[in-house]
């Protein structure tokens, strides 16, 4: 077998035992047809009007795991496109989808579908969280821009503003910087700071402010350790490489006891950066 | 904008204005986002190719074909295209590469609409567009052929496979007889800047080892060839490529007994985030070799001096990373002089090395002793 058959071969497995997580535990499954020859029969029952969406939704998971690799994607696909379709079945269709997007050889020809599908189902509060994860990791900008305008308009949030600054981050390219310099100044919770201090973390013009923050011990533990983390990445020579005597001796293990839980962790942090930041830049 | 380009398109008296909005330079794109800049872009395009797509925009067009990254925009290219006078083989190789990089990144877009977002509209796709202007080639696009029954043989899904058809169709069908390539958009260098290596002189830059040198330190004395790019590019077909091809382009050099008389640097347009760890990094990445004649670079002075000698193809948004950048490649000779420019479509690196072979020779060696009194 040639390493890609191989490969195949597994990412259909993976497939298959994602479907079969993918299907409700108890109940309905257990009145489902499951034999080679019922196909036909999961096909009418995974959109019969008088189902349960439970058992619709069970229905289609099953029906995934039977069909031609190369087709799978076509039933979920459909149940998720569809405004009418219960929300737990469109649920259930996006996880399938997730993983066919792995291992369906045929996901470059149903990609712009799944993703227009994606788009529509962010008007359903019950999708919306699963939607923008597919949608912000696939790079789709439109959904970058809605993100944007609910942060710095919160009556068209989708989504908390920590939640869209954390979906937004994984594109340097988002354009969010500003916003979350905003937020960083203004946050709404811990939640929200630390998310926009991970943004700010690969802007280089807010060293000063990661600088002030690691010497504010007003502030939590957790976010000066960002802090220290975020200097360690864009100016590591201002990382405190002769912390105060405190830190000091924590890091060389002396009078740990003296020094306060949250001092000593930031020690540690500040330690291993420091540790790790010495492997050798060869030319 | 938007106005501008509604009033304009499709009309020859704007043909240059918006020429000039595709430079990355155009103070349009200063600080806007890079969700903004495709949008411009592409209703450029569509616009410089409502009617006729005009001969002097297809380097725009072929760029967007080769080095696609965004669903919009090459499917914009590959419908403006069409608009084209007159089909041409030189542009099979620009479509069959949109092909095999977008396929991965195809998205439901609308060409009717600015920035092809929302659920108005006729939807096409990017990969839809591209087999339909390969088979709008029809004879030229023979030499599409074999790659594209290879991917029908492929099984590539119900919709591909219709449009493959379609495409293979059109062009065995076409009586047509191929007409020679036309339209001079062959790959060839671009004027170089005027600009003078005085003014850049003693710009300071910092290598991946993280030794400080001037621009004169190594750029004067013998030829040199010269990229750009930035470590936070999410282009496969652009920077990693770049950073690729150099080290190819190296390892051509070592083999002609040229690694110590060519110099190569990577310059790149993001200074301030890549600090010479990450140079370091990346340059292992992507194959690239460092020693002291070959250096990945930071300028840790003013960037735009840098900017303005290499008269840089790159904008950046208001978070101050990079927005929009072209392809580029410099020749220089051993006076720091910019001699040869390859720009926007890819460069091929027998082109750039013939280029710097081409100073090596003596004359030019007279011009060295001249250019290093400055």
């Amino acid at each position: 077998m040639s390493i890609k058959d191989y490969r195949r071969q597994l990412e259909q497995q993976v497939a298959q035992e994602g479907a079969r997580a993918a299907e409700p535990s108890g109940g309905p499954q257990a009145d489902l047809p499951g034999g080679p020859g019922d196909a036909g029969q999961l096909r009418s029952l995974t959109t019969h009007p008088e189902a349960s969406p439970e058992l619709r939704a069970a229905a289609l998971g099953r029906q995934v795991r039977q069909e031609d690799p190369g087709k799978a994607h076509a039933a979920p696909l459909e149940r998720l496109a569809d405004p009418h379709e219960a929300p737990s079945v469109r649920l259930a269709a996006l996880g399938l989808l997730k993983l066919l997007a792995i291992s369906s050889p045929t996901f470059p020809d149903w990609r712009p579908m799944f993703l227009e599908a994606l788009r529509s189902a962010l008007s359903e509060p019950t999708l919306r969280a699963a939607a923008l994860e597919v949608l912000t990791h696939e790079g789709d900008r439109s959904t970058q821009e809605k993100l944007l305008a609910g942060l710095r308009d919160p009556a068209q949030a989708l989504v908390p503003v920590d939640h869209a600054l954390r979906l937004l981050s994984s594109d340097p390219h988002a354009n969010v910087r500003d916003v979350a310099r905003s937020v960083a100044g203004n946050p709404p919770n811990e939640a929200a700071l630390l998310q926009a201090l991970k943004i700010l973390a690969s802007d280089p013009e807010s060293v000063g402010e990661f600088s002030s923050l690691l010497a504010d011990s007003s502030k939590s533990i957790a976010v000066r350790k960002l802090a220290a983390t975020a200097l360690n990445n864009l100016a590591p020579e201002l990382l405190p490489s002769a912390p105060d005597q405190r830190l000091k001796a924590v890091a060389a293990n002396e009078s740990a006891l003296a020094v306060p839980d949250d001092e000593s962790a930031l020690a540690k942090h500040i330690g291993t950066l420091i540790r790790v930041g010495r492997e050798p830049v060869h030319r | 904008m938007i106005r501008l380009v509604e009033a304009g398109r499709g009309d020859s008296a704007y043909t240059q204005v918006f020429l000039d909005l595709l430079d990355e330079r155009h103070p349009v794109y200063d600080g806007v986002g890079t969700a903004t800049v495709v949008r411009m872009r592409g209703a450029l395009l569509l616009a410089l190719g409502h009617h006729a797509l005009p001969t002097a925009a297809l380097p725009f067009v072929l760029e967007e074909l080769e080095s696609p990254h965004e669903a919009w925009l090459t499917a914009v290219a590959a419908r403006a295209l069409r608009n084209h006078p007159e089909p041409s083989a030189a542009f099979v190789a620009p479509l069959l590469s949109a092909l095999f990089y977008i396929g991965q990144r195809d998205d439901t877009v609308r060409l009717d609409s600015y920035g092809g977002y929302g659920f108005e509209g006729e939807p096409t796709t990017a990969v839809a567009e591209v087999i339909r202007t390969i088979g709008w080639l029809g004879k030229a696009g023979e030499r599409a052929l074999p790659r594209l029954q290879q991917l029908r043989a492929q099984e590539p899904g119900p919709r591909t496979a219709a449009q493959l058809d379609e495409a293979i169709a059109a062009i065995q069908h076409e009586a047509r007889v191929e007409t020679p390539e036309c339209c001079g958009h062959a790959r060839r260098f671009v004027d170089a800047p005027k600009s003078a290596p005085t003014d850049v002189a003693e710009l300071v830059l910092q290598d991946q080892s993280g030794e400080l040198l001037t621009f004169r330190d190594f750029f004067i004395g013998r030829p040199s060839i010269v990229v750009f790019f930035y470590t936070r590019c999410d282009n496969p077909t652009k920077c990693p490529l770049t950073i690729a091809k150099l080290g190819r382009l190296q390892q051509r050099l070592h083999s002609a007994g040229l690694g110590d008389s060519i110099r190569t640097a990577a310059i790149t347009y993001d200074p301030a985030y890549d600090l010479p760890p990450r140079l370091v990094q990346y340059g292992r990445s992507w194959g690239t070799s460092t020693s002291e004649n070959h250096r990945l670079l930071r300028t840790v002075g003013d960037l735009a001096l840098l900017r303005a000698f290499f008269e840089l193809g790159v904008n950046y948004g208001d978070s101050g990373l990079v927005n929009r950048h072209r392809i580029e490649a410099f020749v220089l000779d051993r006076a720091g002089r910019i001699v040869e420019v390859a720009t926007r479509q890819q460069w091929e690196e027998s082109q750039i090395f013939e280029a710097a072979v081409a100073l090596t020779g003596e004359a030019d060696g007279r011009e060295a002793a001249d250019g290093q009194q400055f």
